[in-house]
């Protein structure tokens, strides 16, 4: 009898890892009627933190995330194109002034403080309760888009293979500050992830409401 | 040691990476003025592998970190809390000695042997622990060097800076008067900051146990007026209101005759709230109990209509938005073409549900701004409250 509870237990728990690991896009329901359609999209340079646990400590923290921030954002450009829409230039590479940089910075750290809300309670999202506040309009390099897209991913890479990594995509309403869509999946943590980038994020956003439906 | 290499590698790499991000703010003038105002700060010998490279990096938070390849980052936040040349001073002495005294290395070596024994216990238990999205990033120097040693280190700094400051002139007194600004706690972020235990070690050492006044110097607000007020915008953006609000009374009171310090501060009241200026008792006990636990406070949806909801909210929040609409004013008149403090009527007044008056702050503030994307979120604000039933605006 004790055998068999055990084994119950350990169904559930196996049954839930699936579970844990399924991806979820939370969509504004403007967005997932069609109110919204996102034609162009302003991507913002993706945020990751990353950290490889070896036998001697913590290691390639800096040099690894910002490799993988760029293929992140290659990535996601890619993706969206091939959704048909229209990505706008890289903001960050465009600014030159201190008053352009601080914007972009300003703006990353409005988000990491909404992001905290939508970790913590993703479905707001549907109702629009989460939002950046329509000072997102007065973004000049995102005046031409419908949607800006905030990236952040956190990657623990540990000995043996191990590790954990979850990764977030969020569109937010150039004009009214409202996230219309937030996609977190979980990616799997391996020496190479970058080149699993492209692949997760393909998965990740195929049930997003894009122009074009997702390739094969 | 490959750990050290290691180390170092990581720290050019953090070097970037807040370049990269923006995150560390240029101004030659001001970057001039702290590689000038830390030289007396510095050993007679560079140590090996260091280049001294003093940096501003925009965080509305308090703590400075030292790099040990001698990259010192004074976060904006901490700047704007800074009265005048000699805390400064006293600040940069400190970290000077964490990169000249190795404490990184040092912090390196220590948490890599008790790394060693953990992981190779944790090779047993990695086929059982899945899932778990533990950072430990206490295991690695950088970490420390970022976000502090330990308290044998930091006292150590502190110490040092103390000698260096007397040494050169400088008042040893106002390190200690920076530790009672940092220990006056505003914002939950800055529970379980180490600066009350320090204050006592430094009047110990400092050989009095009289509590040291204000020293603000203008000059030091001149030098840095640019930055304080993007500190004061990352302070809004990160619901820091009680900091916004104490950062632009900083400024309006030094410039009370300067239109833009005036619409921040009308703006930084409008942003507090039904909150009031300095946390209350009940509030600072709830953050030490979240803190001690190591647990984010929760998050609540509609936090400012869940508070002004109660009466002491209510009449709090009438009372900041007063302020608020009296700054505003005081800007418009100091500054006419100024568009801004117009759009901080508008919203101030659909809040208190004054839909005319906010619609015709909002065509005011159409008039005077130059930006078209401006112009068409206030023309987005006023279609939004003619479309809303009087008295039901938020």
């Amino acid at each position: 009898m004790k055998a068999a509870i055990w084994v119950f237990w350990g169904l559930m728990v196996a049954a839930c890892i699936p579970l844990a690991r399924a991806q979820h896009p939370y969509l504004n329901k403007q967005l997932a009627s069609k109110q919204v359609v996102i034609h162009r999209a302003l991507v913002l340079p993706a945020m990751v933190d990353f950290t490889k646990l070896t036998l001697t400590g913590a290691e390639g923290r800096y040099a690894n995330a910002e490799r993988i921030s760029a293929a992140f954002y290659a990535a996601l450009c890619r993706e969206l194109a091939a959704r048909g829409v229209e990505v706008l230039p890289d903001p960050m590479g465009a600014a030159k002034t201190d008053a352009e940089k601080f914007a972009v910075v300003e703006l990353q750290t409005r988000y990491d403080t909404v992001s905290l809300q939508l970790q913590k309670h993703p479905g707001w999202v549907k109702e629009g309760r989460v939002t950046l506040d329509d000072r997102v309009a007065r973004f000049a390099p995102g005046a031409g888009a419908d949607a800006l897209v905030f990236v952040r991913d956190h990657t623990v890479q540990k000995a043996l293979g191990t590790g954990d990594s979850v990764s977030e995509v969020t569109f937010v309403d150039t004009k009214t500050g409202e996230v219309l869509a937030y996609v977190v999946f979980y990616p799997a943590v391996s020496a190479s992830k970058d080149t699993h980038i492209a692949s997760d994020l393909h998965n990740a956003m195929h049930n997003l409401p894009l122009p074009l439906p997702p390739q094969q | 040691m490959p750990g050290d290499l290691r180390l170092l590698e990581e720290c050019a790499a953090a070097d970037q990476q807040f370049e990269r991000r923006a995150l560390v703010y240029h101004d030659a003038a001001l970057e001039e003025y702290l590689t000038d105002l830390a030289a007396a700060a510095l050993p007679a010998q560079t140590p090996e592998k260091v280049e001294w490279q003093f940096r501003i990096l925009r965080a509305p938070v308090e703590r400075p970190f030292a790099l040990p390849n001698g990259s010192i980052y004074i976060p904006s936040g901490l700047l704007a809390r800074i009265e005048n040349d000699d805390q400064l001073f006293g600040t940069l002495a400190r970290e000077v000695c964490h990169v000249s005294e190795r404490h990184a290395y040092l912090t390196n070596q220590s948490l890599g042997r008790k790394f060693m024994a953990t992981e190779v216990a944790g090779f047993a238990a990695a086929g059982v622990i899945l899932g778990s999205l533990i950072v430990n990033d206490a295991r690695s120097g950088l970490f420390a060097a970022v976000s502090g040693y330990s308290r044998q280190f930091e006292e150590a700094a502190d110490r040092a800076a103390v000698e260096r400051m007397k040494g050169t002139g400088r008042d040893p007194a106002q390190l200690q008067r920076l530790f009672e600004i940092q220990g006056d706690v505003l914002e939950p972020a800055e529970v379980g900051n180490t600066a009350r235990d320090r204050v006592s070690y430094l009047k110990t050492l400092l050989g009095g146990a009289k509590t040291i006044g204000g020293a603000p110097d203008a000059a030091y607000l001149d030098r840095l007026r640019p930055l304080f007020l993007q500190d004061i915008q990352l302070d809004l953006d990160t619901q820091q209101y009680r900091r916004g609000v104490a950062g632009a009374r900083r400024i309006a009171t030094a410039y009370p005759d300067d239109a833009v310090a005036a619409y921040w501060l009308g703006e930084a009241y409008r942003f507090l709230g039904p909150r009031t200026e300095r946390p209350s008792n009940e509030e600072l006990a709830t953050w030490d109990r979240f803190a001690a636990r190591r647990v984010p406070l929760p998050v609540v949806q509609n936090e400012r209509a869940s508070l002004a909801a109660t009466s002491k909210g209510e009449a709090t929040l009438k009372e900041n938005l007063q302020k608020a609409e009296g700054l505003f004013r005081k800007a418009e008149r100091l500054d006419p073409t100024f568009a801004e403090p117009y759009f901080g009527l508008g919203s101030l007044y659909a809040e208190l549900g004054k839909k005319e008056e906010a619609i015709e702050a909002y065509r005011k503030y159409m008039e005077l701004a130059t930006q078209p994307y401006d112009r068409d979120r206030a023309g987005r604000r006023i279609d939004a409250l003619a479309s809303t039933p009087a008295g039901g605006v938020k």
